[in-house]
C-alpha cells in the first residue's frame, strides 16, 4: 500500500515516457519561440529556421561570418577549462586528503566561490590586455572553483575502508589511485566537470560582452548594434547548442555514474 | 595513515595567508615593481572606498543593487519552491524537465537582454527577470531533492497519527526537507547577487556592479578598486552569513 503523500514510482515499462516528454517540451519551445517570431515583436527574433540556416552558412558556408568568432570563444573557453582542470583536480585532491590544509583554505575557497567574477575582468585586462588570454583568464576563474569543490569533496569522502582494502593488498600508488580513489571520486569529478564547463563558457561570453577583438558574445553585440537579428540569434543558437549539448552530456555520464553504486 | 600536520593552528594560518596576501599587493604597488594604473595599494583602496561611503556617494547604487538582489531572490523563492514541490509530487513531469533545468546555468540568459528591453524596458526590470531566472534553479532542485529524499518511515509516521493530507504536508514533510530547501535558497541568494552584479557590469547605469565599469572606462583605478573591494566584500559576507544559517538549520534539524 502506498503511503500517504507518497508519490508513484515509475514503472520500469514506461520508461520511454519520460525522453519523449523531454523531447515535446524542447518542441513546445521551439514552437514558441516560432510564434515569438512571427510576432510584432518579431524584428528583434529570428525564427528558428532562419537561425539555423544563418548559423550553418556562418560555419561552413563559402563566406563563413560566424565561424572565426566561434573559433576565438571556443578557444578560449576550452583552454581555460583544461587549466581550471589541471588546476582544480591538482588542488581538489591536496585539500581532500589534508584535514589541515583543507580547515586552511576551504574558506577561502568558498568565498572566492561566491564572488562575482566578473567585476575582475577589467583588472585581467589590465594585466594581459585585450585579446584571447584575457577571455582565457576570466573562463578559467569561473571554472576552476567548482572543480576544486567537488573533487575535495569527492576525495574527502573516499571510504577509508576501501583505502584500507587497498594497502592490505599492497598496491602500489598508482593502482591507489586508479582502483580505488578514482573510482570513488568519479561522481564528484564529472559533477564539477560539468559546472566548470557551464561556467568556462559563461566567463568568455561575458568578458567579451564587456571587451574583446573577437568572440560570439562580441559579435552578438556588433551584430545587435546593426540590427542584423538574424545573425545574432544564429550565434546565440550556436552557443547555446555547444552550452546544452556539454552540460547533458556530463550529466548523462553522471547519471550513468549514479547508476553504478 | 593518520596525518601529520603542523601545530600551528589552522585558522591563523588562513588570516596569515590573508593578510600575508594583502601586505604583498601593497608592499609590490608601493615599491613601484607594479604600476599604480594596474594595482592600487589596498590601503588606498580601502581608503577611496571610505572616502565614497562618508561623501553618501555609494547609497543610490548600494540600493540599487540590494533592490534588485532582493526582489530577485523574493520572486525565485516563492516559485521555486512551489515548482520543486511541484517536480516531486508529479515526479515524471519532473524528470522530463530535468535536462533543461540543469542546463539553465550554461546558458549566457543576458543575451536576451535586447528582447527584454521591448517586454520590461530599461532599467531594473530586465535584470531581475534574469537574476530570477538563474537565482530559482538551485531552489527548484534542492526543494524536489528535499522531498524526495524523505524516508518512507516518516510518511508512516504521519498515516499512523491519522494526519489530513494537508498536516502530513505542513507538520511532517515539509519539516523534514527544511535542511535541502535551506542550501538551495544559500545558492539562490548568492547566485542572485553574483548575477545582479555582473550584468549592472555589463549593461546598466546604476549600481555597484556598474560603478566597476564606469571607473574603468574614465581610468580611475584607485575608484575602480575601491568598488571591486566594496562588491567582494559584500559577497563574502552575505556567503559567510549564509553558511553559518545553514549550519544553525541542519543543526537544529539533528
Amino acid at each position: 500500500m502506498r503511503a500517504v503523500g507518497l508519490p508513484r514510482r515509475v514503472g520500469a515499462e514506461q520508461q520511454w515516457v519520460i525522453p519523449a516528454g523531454t523531447i515535446v517540451i524542447g518542441l513546445v519551445a521551439v514552437i514558441l519561440w516560432s510564434l515569438l517570431a512571427a510576432s510584432p515583436v518579431g524584428w528583434v527574433v529570428a525564427s528558428p529556421l532562419r537561425a539555423v540556416q544563418i548559423m550553418i552558412n556562418g560555419l561552413v558556408g563559402p563566406n563563413p561570418m560566424i565561424l572565426p568568432h566561434a573559433v576565438s570563444s571556443f578557444s578560449a573557453a576550452f583552454i581555460g577549462f583544461g587549466l581550471a582542470i589541471v588546476v582544480g583536480v591538482t588542488w581538489g585532491i591536496f585539500l581532500g586528503i589534508s584535514w589541515y590544509w583543507r580547515t586552511v583554505w576551504e574558506p577561502i575557497i568558498l568565498s572566492a566561490y561566491s564572488i562575482p567574477k566578473i567585476i575582475l575582468f577589467p583588472i585581467f585586462l589590465f594585466i594581459l590586455g585585450i585579446g584571447l588570454w584575457a577571455q582565457v583568464s576570466m573562463a578559467f576563474i569561473h571554472a576552476v572553483f567548482p572543480i576544486i569543490v567537488n573533487v575535495m569533496t569527492g576525495v574527502k569522502e573516499v571510504n577509508t575502508t576501501h583505502v584500507k582494502v587497498g594497502h592490505s593488498f599492497k598496491a602500489n600508488p598508482w593502482q591507489m589511485v586508479t582502483k580505488i580513489y578514482f573510482p570513488s571520486i568519479a561522481l564528484s569529478l564529472v559533477v564539477g566537470l560539468r559546472m566548470g564547463f557551464s561556467f568556462a563558457i559563461l566567463g568568455v561570453v561575458l568578458s567579451e560582452l564587456f571587451a574583446s577583438r573577437e568572440g560570439l558574445g562580441r559579435l552578438i553585440m556588433r551584430r545587435y548594434a546593426v540590427l542584423d537579428i538574424n545573425t545574432m540569434y544564429a550565434a546565440i543558437l550556436l552557443l547555446f547548442l555547444v552550452a546544452f549539448a556539454g552540460n547533458v552530456l556530463f550529466w548523462a555520464l553522471e547519471k550513468k555514474l549514479r547508476g553504478t553504486r | 595513515m593518520p596525518e601529520t600536520y603542523p601545530k600551528i593552528k589552522p585558522q591563523w594560518v588562513q588570516w596569515s595567508i590573508i593578510v600575508g596576501s594583502v601586505l604583498i599587493l601593497e608592499a609590490l604597488s608601493r615599491g613601484g615593481l607594479i604600476r599604480r594604473t594596474i594595482l592600487v595599494p589596498p590601503t588606498e583602496m580601502v581608503y577611496t572606498l571610505a572616502g565614497f561611503i562618508v561623501a553618501n556617494q555609494v547609497t543610490p547604487h548600494f540600493i540599487r543593487t540590494m533592490v534588485e538582489t532582493f526582489s530577485s531572490f523574493a520572486i525565485a523563492a516563492t516559485f521555486g519552491i512551489g515548482i520543486g514541490i511541484f517536480f516531486w509530487k508529479f515526479i515524471r513531469i519532473g524528470k522530463m524537465f530535468e535536462p533543461y533545468i540543469v542546463s539553465i546555468y550554461a546558458m549566457p540568459l543576458v543575451l536576451f537582454y535586447p528582447l527584454l528591453l521591448i517586454f520590461l524596458g530599461l532599467g531594473s526590470p530586465p535584470i531581475i527577470f534574469i537574476t530570477t531566472i538563474t537565482s530559482i534553479i538551485p531552489i527548484i532542485l534542492n526543494t524536489t531533492i528535499g522531498f524526495r529524499e524523505i524516508g518512507e518511515v516518516l510518511h508512516k509516521v504521519a498515516k499512523s497519527n491519522r494526519c489530513t493530507p494537508w498536516q502530513t504536508f505542513s507538520k511532517v514533510l515539509f519539516p523534514a526537507a527544511t535542511p535541502f530547501i535551506f542550501t538551495g535558497l544559500k545558492l539562490g541568494f548568492i547566485y542572485a547577487l553574483i548575477v545582479t552584479i555582473g550584468m549592472e557590469f555589463i549593461l546598466t547605469d546604476l549600481g555597484l556592479g556598474f560603478q566597476v565599469h564606469q571607473y574603468y572606462d574614465f581610468f580611475n583605478s584607485p575608484a575602480m578598486y575601491a568598488y571591486i573591494v566594496l562588491n567582494l566584500l559584500i559577497a563574502v559576507l552575505a556567503n559567510a552569513l549564509l553558511f553559518r544559517g545553514e549550519g544553525a538549520v541542519r543543526r537544529e534539524r539533528a
